[in-house]
């Protein structure tokens, strides 16, 4: 920072005597952004009963949790306008806020409800944008999310992705002993927790289809693992054909039509792709190393998958053209023991991935590492779908529990805590809006 | 003097007549001074007389002795005077001779006395010469001596001189020192009022880049590079009265953020007015950049 604004102002100071009365320019260059400031007030309401959500909790929650944002706590508020026309702003000024959300929720009829909101620019004294979303009591959760990623995308130009879900497994014991497997997902919040399947058996690798109504996982049942693909809406599940030996690591192509999995039905573990169409796989990968989950680049057009052919698991790129390899795999990490469990930003820049078992990114063009977690449990990245956070599984203590930690490293947040164990989280595609 | 004659006419006269007596004199003396010849010497004179036969043959006899006798007398006499002539003429000759020789003598007398006169007045004026010589000589030392004493003179001078052009140099020299450190101290001190001044602003150019960096919520949608340039109106508080976009980043958040800074960080860290450097910052431009790494 200083050393940049040295520069400048040397170059002021020699052009000073030349420029007689120039403008003074002051160049002021940034690269970490600070969490916004943002004082959320508590929505008005207006029903018969009292207010089914505290929907500015939940989007001031939501906010915080991102890293991006430094939502005032409540406490601290100095007005309640639920308005823009109750705004005074220079009240908001004091409180050193950069932006202000007012709003307020009416109940149209039972159970329905319209909010309104806008999001204003204390410091400039305006307003950004104003919205009306209509929910049913049900969906009032997820409204609040939609507000959130509003103002997230509205102030961060970048999309929200608070209107997103998680799948994970979670793994308990009875007391005597005997494990039991659920297939979950719930909001990013923690809310809303659906279980998918429930299984003695082990399950693995939960992935999302990009239509984010699907989920591929793994069963491994006593005669082997199989690869499932089940709705998430009607819970039917299709069971895939299975090979010899492993089926693993099932990743969904942009498209959805074709996973990429790990076979090992022709002797080592390789990485293949499955036509859900026609159920037939072509072979990507042939060493007699260990090749496996494999994580698609978000154009297609390579696969990002772990292999131990250099003695260590390591990172590895491999081009595709119509469904097969083109050309031969690019070793990508260099440093540690152990790099696996690739995950593919949206943008296709970075790969979050186990780095001697803490989250690090990857740049692709670089191949730069960046090491974001500091804690030394932490497996299963998976990026965010706005590439902005990147949610993981970790331990505290013993228990198991998922965590998202903003792709600048700022301090992980834990979202969701379980008894036993809590593991692979994967997090899903962006929603569309439904108002 | 005309009327010295009239007054004296008596003087006159008696001054004519000696003037005239003494040319008579002068013309008299020198009729009278010329020398006289010599005079000839006398000559002898011979008497004859007759008498009878014998006595005039004695007397003949005794005269034709006596003729004889004076013949040869005469003879006699003739050889005499021939022997005196002859000695006349010897002594004549011997006398010319003498005088011959006198007159050489006196030449050579003379020529000697104007050898010894021409000798002496050598001599004289060999003596007067090498009195010259010596004068010259003397004159020559002392010509010599005041030369040097001239040069010496000279050299004092010029040391004297050297010492004084030394002095008024070294005088100079310390003058021009002197005025040098004072230009130089001069210079320095506007150097360092200026430098002040540019520290000042330098300073105030910091903290208000602190201010707004504080203040400034980079969006994290924002690409890398990305900046906006804001022109900012202030007022001797420091309170922003205008911000304005002068150059957008195309973005919409970007440009708000950075206007949100500006306003946020207002009242910005200003010069104070009797400083003279406000007016610097009246309007000053920021421009906020998203870092490149």
């Amino acid at each position: 920072m200083t050393r940049h604004l040295h520069i400048w102002m040397l170059a002021a100071l020699l052009a000073w005597p030349l420029s007689g009365r120039a403008t003074l320019t002051i160049e002021i260059e940034k690269g970490e952004a600070d969490a916004i400031p943002i004082a959320i007030v508590p929505f008005g309401w207006q029903g018969p009963r009292a207010a089914p959500l505290d929907v500015a909790a939940v989007v001031r929650a939501d906010l915080a949790r991102s890293g991006r944002f430094a939502p005032v706590p409540v406490a601290d508020l100095v007005a309640r306008p639920t308005t823009a026309a109750q705004v005074r702003y220079a009240d908001w000024r004091v409180l050193k806020v950069n932006n202000l959300v007012v709003g307020r929720m009416v109940e149209t009829e039972r159970n329905r409800f319209r909010i309104d909101f806008q999001l204003l620019d204390v410091v400039n004294g305006q307003q950004i944008a104003g919205y009306s979303i209509r929910a049913g009591v049900r969906d009032l959760r997820r409204a609040a999310h939609q507000i959130s990623d509003l103002v997230f995308e509205a102030l961060t130009g970048i999309p929200g992705a608070f209107d997103t879900r998680i799948a994970y497994v979670t793994v308990t014991a009875d007391r005597r002993g005997r494990k039991t497997y659920r297939l979950a997902i719930s909001d990013v919040d923690g809310y809303n927790e659906q279980v998918l399947l429930t299984s003695p058996d082990p399950i693995l690798s939960p992935a999302w289809a990009p239509d984010g109504e699907r989920i591929a996982y793994v069963s491994v049942t006593p005669r082997g693992p199989v690869i499932h693909v089940q709705n998430v809406y009607n819970r039917r599940a299709r069971k895939l054909r299975r090979f010899p030996g492993l089926n693993n690591a099932p990743a969904f192509s942009p498209d959805g039509r074709t996973l990429a999995v790990t076979l090992s039905k022709d002797g080592s573990a390789d990485i293949y792709l499955y036509d859900l169409k026609t159920d037939r796989v072509t072979r990507i990968t042939r060493s007699p190393a260990i090749d496996v989950e494999a994580a698609w680049l978000p154009d297609g057009s390579g696969l990002v998958f772990t292999s131990d052919r250099g003695g260590t698991p390591q990172l590895y790129r491999i081009a595709l053209r119509d469904g097969r390899p083109a050309g031969r795999p690019q070793r990508l990490t260099f440093s540690g023991k152990y790099n696996a469990r690739a995950s593919v930003s949206p943008d296709g820049r970075r790969v979050a991935f186990v780095h001697d078992h803490r989250i690090a990114l990857l740049d692709l063009e670089t191949l730069a590492i960046e090491v974001l977690t500091e804690t030394r449990l932490d497996e299963s990245p998976s990026f965010a779908p706005n590439g902005d956070m990147v949610i993981y599984a970790t331990r505290d203590g013993n228990t198991g529990v998922l965590a998202a930690i903003s792709v600048e490293g700022r301090a992980p947040q834990t979202l969701s805590v379980t008894r036993g164990e809590i593991r692979e989280p994967a997090w899903s595609p962006l929603r569309r809006r439904n108002f | 003097m005309i009327a010295f004659i009239r007054q004296h006419p008596v003087a006159l006269a008696v001054a004519v007549a000696i003037h005239v007596a003494f040319f008579a004199i002068l013309v008299l003396s020198f009729r009278y001074s010329r020398p006289t010849t010599a005079e000839a010497p006398p000559v002898e004179v011979v008497q004859a007389v007759a008498v009878d036969e014998a006595k005039v043959k004695r007397e003949l006899e005794r005269i034709k002795a006596a003729e004889r006798r004076r013949e040869e007398k005469l003879k006699a006499m003739a050889a005499a005077r021939k022997r005196e002539e002859k000695r006349l003429a010897e002594l004549r000759r011997k006398r010319e001779a003498e005088r011959r020789r006198q007159a050489e003598l006196e030449r050579k007398r003379r020529a000697e006395k104007k050898r010894l006169a021409e000798l002496r007045r050598k001599q004289a004026e060999e003596k007067k010469r090498l009195a010259k010589l010596e004068a010259e000589k003397k004159a020559l030392a002392e010509k010599r001596r005041r030369e040097q004493e001239r040069l010496a003179r000279l050299e004092r001078e010029r040391r004297e001189a050297e010492r004084r052009r030394r002095e008024e140099a070294a005088r100079a020299r310390a003058e021009a020192e002197l005025k040098k450190k004072l230009e130089a101290e001069q210079q320095r001190l506007a150097a360092l009022q200026a430098q002040q001044r540019r520290s000042e602003i330098d300073r105030y150019q910091q903290l208000i880049y602190a201010e707004v960096y504080r203040n400034w919520t980079v969006p994290p949608g924002a690409r890398r590079g990305m900046s906006a340039e804001l022109r900012v109106r202030l007022i001797p508080s420091g309170d922003v009265v205008t911000v304005d976009i002068a150059r957008s980043s195309g973005d919409a958040v970007f440009d708000r953020s950075a206007m949100q800074a500006v306003r946020k960080a207002s009242p910005l860290p200003v010069p104070p007015v009797e400083s003279g450097l406000f007016e610097e910052f009246r309007q000053i431009n920021l421009v906020l950049r998203k870092k490149e790494t």
